[in-house]
């Protein structure tokens, strides 16, 4: 599957495969976070996030004729639509914080949109999950603001998560196969694009309050190519993926140019994609039909 | 690194009444993670921190509807294995049927000693007591589980 037939079933699985993705990366800390606590916190999250998951492919169920299982467990990795951005290792805290608060940032300015889609089930399953999300915000927000305030080795580690996922966090925004048509009709709507722009002046701003807006200036305005998957499951010609890069214009942050090539939202993933998924879905794919 | 009390209401008629504690930085910190290492399955409907030794406490911010999340968290609950037995009794004669053994069921203590005994005199040691691993086969030691 190279696009989905219904674009509605591109738009789910944009958001229900970065849930599944994010969640199961951040199911990865259960165990290993800073202290007990936060352990929980996190784990707890990254529950919150595979729900939602299972919320979105439920409601996708009419239209794919497969149940969420089958939904997260049981497609290869070309028919996922997650965000590179989401598939990548947890690496150290300081990159997982970083890369938790760029994502839920990014998902609340997402989310916000779709409550006002003429899709009702949509709007109306999107505001449940809001209720959510604002833990997970406060949580990204709470850490950031620690660290950011230092100390030093603390503060570095955040900025260098920052750098390295900030191209990434663009590429949330990478348009959807037939977006077109979703905002015409009002099931997403407002386009992607508006929305990168709406997130990336709100965290220009959260950036340059934590004197940390450097991260921006070094993903400039040209450096958004992107490495594409070494996995092997690119159809096709391959064409780098570039996401656009981000000034600061007016006293705002902007993004400057388009998007070129296909990523995540097109079945293109990163290297650290497969690994992930063959870990994910191995016990489903060695019993299939399994129930539990 | 400070230790905070964290009290809870089981309702609204009841007061604030101490549940537990975390280490946070600060008042903000402590109440964010209190919210789910003790509140994550709806064991109130609302929250509190207080700094071990002092008087203030610090309210968390989150409605009754939004403690313990609002989607299904029936699977995070120890009641999510109900029933955990039954199907692997019906698991494993399924798997029997086909000639499989998914696994042995362990017995209890005492029927795990009792079953040494009996197992020591049929091996013929002196004492009656309990034999040496040496002693048992492979099966031997299945049929007792590994566990105590």
């Amino acid at each position: 599957m190279t696009a989905p037939e219904d674009p509605r079933v591109g738009l789910l699985l944009s958001i229900a495969d970065d849930e599944l993705v994010m969640g199961h990366r951040h199911s990865e800390w259960t165990g290993w976070a800073p202290h007990i606590e936060e352990d929980l916190a996190f784990s707890s999250i990254a529950q919150d996030e595979i729900a939602h998951a299972r919320l979105l492919y439920e409601l996708a169920e009419p239209l794919t004729g497969r149940t969420p299982d089958e939904m997260a467990l049981g497609r290869e990795p070309r028919e996922y639509r997650s965000s590179w951005l989401c598939e990548r290792p947890n690496g150290d805290w300081g990159y997982s914080i970083a890369r938790q608060f760029l994502y839920d940032t990014a998902d609340a300015v997402r989310l916000e949109a779709l409550t006002a889609s003429s899709w009702t089930e949509l709007g109306d399953l999107v505001k449940l999950m809001q209720m959510e999300e604002r833990y997970h915000l406060d949580h990204g927000r709470a850490w950031f603001e620690r660290l950011s305030a230092g100390p030093v080795t603390g503060r570095q580690r955040l900025a260098d998560g920052l750098s390295a996922g900030i191209g990434e966090a663009v590429a949330l925004f990478e348009p959807l196969p037939g977006e077109e048509g979703l905002v015409a009709n009002g099931v997403l709507p407002r386009p992607t694009a508006d929305l990168l722009s709406e997130w990336l002046g709100a965290i220009g701003e959260e950036l340059e309050a934590a004197s940390l807006d450097f991260v921006l200036e070094r993903h400039g305005s040209s450096s958004g190519e992107m490495v594409p998957t070494s996995s092997g499951e690119m159809e096709g010609e391959e064409q780098a993926f570039s996401a656009p890069g981000v000034a600061r214009r007016e006293g705002r942050w902007i993004h400057e140019g388009g998007f070129s090539g296909a990523g995540g939202r097109f079945g293109r993933h990163s290297e650290d994609f497969l690994p992930l998924w063959e870990e994910m879905t191995g016990l489903f794919r060695a019993h299939p039909g399994a129930r539990w | 690194m400070f230790v905070w009390d964290v009290l809870g209401k089981r309702s609204d008629d009841d007061e604030f009444t101490a549940v537990g504690g975390v280490k946070a930085p600060d008042a903000e910190m402590a109440l964010l993670l209190a919210r789910e290492t003790h509140f994550r399955h709806k064991e109130g409907v609302a929250y509190a921190v207080r700094r071990r030794g002092e008087a203030e406490l610090h309210a968390g911010s989150y409605g009754a509807e939004l403690i313990g999340g609002i989607t299904d968290r029936s699977y995070r609950r120890q009641e999510g294995y109900a029933g955990v037995g039954a199907k692997h009794r019906r698991v494993s004669e399924e798997m029997a049927g086909r000639g499989l053994v998914v696994d042995r069921p362990r017995p209890s203590p005492g029927r795990a000693r009792a079953l040494a005994r009996e197992q020591a005199a049929s091996h013929g040691t002196e004492d009656g007591g309990v034999p040496s691993g040496a002693d048992l086969s492979p099966e031997d030691l299945a049929a007792q589980g590994t566990a105590g």
